[in-house]
């Protein structure tokens, strides 16, 4: 009897005080400015009450459902839909990764990542034991490419890698053989010397601390202001809306910037508080993975934590100016609709996987 | 193994442990970045927060422009430099030497800081504008003493320095108190400009443009490490009036050197064609923030300079209200051609004496020779017949005794008096004896030069009253402020009542009337003096003091036909519409004279206002 399973509580626990506290951040980065604006948590707390209703919904539903054909290409076909359609007639600075719907605007690739989640554990699963086979490595490699490509074409390079890095972790786990996994992440090293290699301080920033303040008010501008917000943090912070640089100097301190907020109010407590949160996330969605009944349902867990943990990782690793900024939300915490939504919903599925860990029969 | 179990829950695998250890890893490189960050460096960087600054400098956006009808400027934009403050910053102890660089009375600049500085939601304090070369050089060479200060260039309104128009157009000054709280100027802060008058402040929200914002990255020094964000300032949108500056300089120069107010509309849509009122001043005084002083003096003057005649004095029309009794009379079948009077120069009603201008008397008079000889028994026997009430109703239709709705502000809307209008505001009955002043536009009627121009051009017209206007609706239309265009006053007269009044003005000033003085050659005058009395006559002659003496009105249009124009002129204490009529007139002759310039096709070169002044001497 599927109801009478019990979900991870301490996973599930998490993940709602991850989205609590987001809100509670989202809302001193937007509110407390001169010009004070309700725009913003409003539309956050309409987001995270559609995910979280996505996720209740999610969590209970029996999992195998999904594993239906129609279901995973009718997911992966909708996403590749939306995708072109952003790419012909999207709005936003400078890229084409928004679509606008009366007060919202969607970004497809958020929903891109789940979609592509749900089809690798199906096909997978299905191919599990002709993973060798050239066509199974050309289907996957199709559809990979189709989603990168369309998500690149959107400029959205943060998303683009994070889809690349999932698809890499549920290969490398499904045991695709390292001849076909090497020369793919192989190509990938122009495209990632590309990215970060090319200025040459980022390169410094990524082996040790410096100092940067070569560039202070262009690209260096975020990151240093960004490193003065965390740094001027100290041990217990500035307090809750307290923090100054969000006023003129921190841009996006409410999207992708938002980390560094939290390590300005709350010091290297709060900031400890949610890397740990970060990494009960991977110990107990790994644990998920391994104690799931079957391979569809370790696959779709797998590849929703390695998601989560990317994202908190490379956004963690940019405020920090250990990387550079390519716009990645934090997840459950930036504001941002698509995400917040495509991230509990997604966290929904893995919740649902999760209540088969205790048990030791099928 | 069967089929789709998950292999991972019988053995561990290699591949999952490795994801799960290279993960640990970066979360334990990322809390040693934060360890580095917050704690080990967290001194330094909790200085540099601190350095941080940001300089928020305002980029003034201009005020639209104030044109004529042709195009011309009545008031436009100057560039100047303005010295601003950060607010907010204890500034108290470099005061007295700033005070004394910028050549500014100290108390008053503090005065200004206390008023304005606990009002954070404006980041900057305008020290003085307009700065002089002097003021600049003393502010650059004081930089590093004086870090808070800055130069900010705006555009300073410019004024006419001798007036023209001045009434009309207003004066902007420093948003005030009382109008913080106006729902009109919501959208501007402490320390704005705004129009505070005539049409800078009617059209406020059209002339004000949306100041820009420059921020800058500064140092713990003050100086400028570049710009983070620049929003450019959006300009105010010009606004053309349907003054004709020509006709307007010939109106002023007519009331040079007396009180009153001259308006010219053109009856047939209501554009008001010029506005003056005299004394004048000179806004740019206001610009800059007038001292107490000089406002004090503005204010008590005697003469009332800031005073805009035109639509805010009130005074009693006198005989230019005869055309209106004349109108009804006529409705009434009363003044007909066998309606006749004698004159004797005085007659008795009620018991009491009332008199003819005319000392002599005229005689035998019918409407015709009453209305061209300005006689008064004659009104008052119509007077006495027709009855307050008959005569209110006819001045209302005309426009008097209401705000015409012109653009302006603060306009005034005069009385008409009536029977239920002394008893709901005295509590006292109408005496009949107050009819007889009444219809000769005496005792408690009074109206303004506007509402007379736009009453008399309304029977000129043949009945039909246009709203006065400043800014013509179509341009509000195409500037997408369209008020629904509001339709004319309507109360047509019969064509023979039309032709009679018509005949009635024409001979005022044609057929040896007490308006002969506007007669022109080139077009046909029709027009109506008047002559209000301030006291009684007997007063006026005992003291003799300039401010007894009559009020001088004169009211005409032309041509009497079809009518362009209508001018209503009035001197205050101008003893005598002999004074009114020529200034009337020149305004009539200096727009026709355009007119045919222009059909003539002679204007290449646009008429200066000093050749227009040669003209008309």
């Amino acid at each position: 009897m599927p109801s009478a399973l019990r979900y991870d509580r301490l996973l599930c626990g998490t993940i709602l005080t991850l989205t609590f506290f987001g809100l509670v951040m989202v809302f001193s980065a937007t509110t407390a400015s001169s010009e004070t604006t309700w725009t913003y948590i409003i539309k956050q707390g309409i987001a995270a009450s559609i995910g979280l209703t996505a996720m209740r919904y999610l969590m209970f539903l029996d999992y195998r459902k999904l594993r239906q054909e129609k279901v995973v290409f009718a997911v992966l076909g909708v996403s590749v839909v939306l995708l072109v359609l952003a790419a012909l007639l999207g709005t936003g600075a400078n890229t084409r990764r928004f679509l606008r719907l009366w007060h919202f605007s969607l970004q497809p690739s958020e929903l891109a990542k789940p979609a592509l989640i749900l089809f690798l554990a199906f096909y997978l699963e299905q191919r599990r034991e002709r993973l060798g086979d050239w066509r199974t490595v050309a289907g996957l490699g199709f559809i990979i490419a189709v989603l990168s490509l369309l998500i690149y074409v959107g400029r959205d390079f943060g998303t683009m890698a994070s889809l690349l890095v999932l698809a890499g972790v549920m290969l490398f786990v499904a045991g695709l053989p390292l001849r076909f996994i090497a020369p793919a992440a192989a190509a990938l090293v122009p495209l990632l010397f590309f990215f970060v290699w090319r200025v040459p301080y980022r390169l410094q920033r990524l082996i040790a601390f410096r100092d940067p303040g070569a560039d202070p008010l262009g690209s260096g501008f975020q990151i240093l202001q960004s490193e003065i917000a965390v740094g001027s943090g100290g041990w217990f912070g500035q307090g809750w809306m307290a923090g100054k640089q969000k006023m003129h100097f921190l841009p996006e301190a409410h999207t992708d910037f938002i980390f560094a907020l939290i390590g300005e109010e709350l010091g290297l407590i709060g900031a400890v508080f949610v890397v740990l949160a970060f990494g009960v996330l991977l110990w107990r969605g790994l644990r998920a993975a391994i104690k799931a009944p079957n391979t569809f349902g370790c696959y779709l867990a797998l590849g929703v934590t390695a998601m989560i943990i990317f994202q908190a990782m490379f956004n963690m690793g940019v405020v920090l100016a250990l990387l550079p900024t390519k716009g990645m939300p934090l997840p459950f915490i930036s504001y941002g609709g698509s995400a917040m939504i495509t991230m509990l919903a997604s966290a929904g599925v893995l919740l649902n996987v999760s209540r088969y860990a205790d048990r030791h029969s099928l | 193994m069967s089929p789709g179990e998950n292999p991972l829950r019988r053995s561990r695998s290699v591949e999952i442990a490795l994801f799960q250890y290279a993960a640990a890893a970066v979360f334990l490189w990322l809390l040693s970045g934060f360890w580095q960050l917050q704690v080990q460096k967290s001194g330094i960087y909790a200085q540099k927060a601190e350095q941080n600054s940001v300089k928020s400098l305002p980029i003034p956006a201009p005020r639209g422009e104030i044109l004529d009808r042709d195009g011309r400027p009545i008031v436009n934009n100057a560039p100047s430099f303005s010295a601003t403050l950060a607010a907010g910053k204890a500034y108290s102890a470099n005061l007295p030497d700033i005070a004394a660089g910028l050549d500014l009375p100290l108390d008053r600049l503090q005065e200004r800081l206390a008023e304005v500085s606990p009002n954070l939601a404006r980041d900057r304090i305008v020290l003085k504008e307009n700065l002089s070369i002097a003021d600049m050089a003393f502010l650059e060479a004081h930089r590093a003493q004086f870090r808070e200060i800055d130069i900010v260039q705006s555009q300073r309104r410019f004024y006419s320095a001798e007036g023209v128009a001045a009434h009309v157009v207003g004066y902007v000054g420093e948003i005030g108190k009382a109008e913080l709280a106006m729902r009109e100027f919501s959208l501007h802060g402490p320390g704005d400009k705004i129009g505070k008058t005539g049409i800078e402040r009617q059209y406020n929200h059209l002339l004000a443009g949306k100041d820009g914002r420059r921020r800058l990255l500064v140092d713990n020094r003050g100086r400028s490490q570049g710009v983070i964000e620049s929003i450019a300032a959006q300009p105010g949108r010009s606004l053309r009036l349907t003054l004709d500056l020509d006709l307007q300089a010939v109106a002023e120069m007519g009331l040079e050197g007396y009180r009153g107010a001259v308006v010219a509309l053109d009856p047939r849509n209501g554009e008001v064609l010029a506005m003056a009122s005299a004394p004048v001043f000179s806004a740019n005084a206001f610009v800059d923030g007038i001292d107490g002083k000089e406002w004090k003096r503005l204010l008590e003057d005697p003469a009332k300079p800031l005073l805009n005649r035109a639509v805010q004095g009130q005074w009693a029309p006198g005989s230019v209200f005869k055309p209106i009794v004349a109108l009804a009379a006529l409705e009434k079948g009363l003044a007909n051609s066998t309606f006749r009077t004698t004159c004797t120069g005085s007659r008795t009603y009620f018991g009491h004496r009332f008199r003819c201008h005319a000392r002599r008397g005229h005689g035998s008079v019918s409407l015709n020779e009453a209305m061209t000889q300005s006689c008064d028994i004659y009104f008052y026997e119509l007077g006495k017949q027709l009855g307050v009430d008959v005569i209110a109703e006819y001045a209302r239709r005309a426009g008097l005794g209401a705000k015409t709705l012109i653009d302006l502000p603060d306009e005034a809307a005069g009385i008409v008096p009536s029977i239920d209008w002394k008893v709901r505001l005295f509590r006292e009955r109408w005496y009949a004896g107050e009819t007889i002043s009444f219809v000769i536009g005496q005792g408690a009627l009074t109206v303004t030069p506007l509402q007379v121009a736009q009453a008399i051009g309304g029977l000129a017209m043949g009945g039909v009253w246009h709203r006065p206007r400043l800014v013509s609706p179509g341009q509000l239309a195409e500037m997408r402020e369209g008020h629904a265009r509001r339709e004319p006053r309507r109360a047509p007269l019969a064509p023979w009542h039309s032709r009679i009044i018509r005949q009635l003005l024409w001979g005022v000033v044609n057929a040896g009337g007490t308006g002969a003085r506007a007669r022109l050659d080139a077009v046909d005058v029709c027009g109506k003096t008047g002559t209000a009395q301030r006291v009684s006559n007997r007063t006026r002659l005992e003291h003799n003091r300039p401010e007894f003496e009559d009020d001088a009105w004169f009211v005409g249009y032309a041509p009497c036909r079809e009518p362009e124009i209508v001018v209503a002129v009035l001197l205050e204490n101008g003893a005598h519409s002999y004074f009114a009529a020529p200034v009337a007139r020149d305004v009539i002759k200096a727009h026709f004279d355009k007119k045919k310039r222009r059909q003539l096709q002679l204007s290449a070169t646009r008429p200066t206002l000093a050749r227009l002044a040669e003209r008309t001497q």
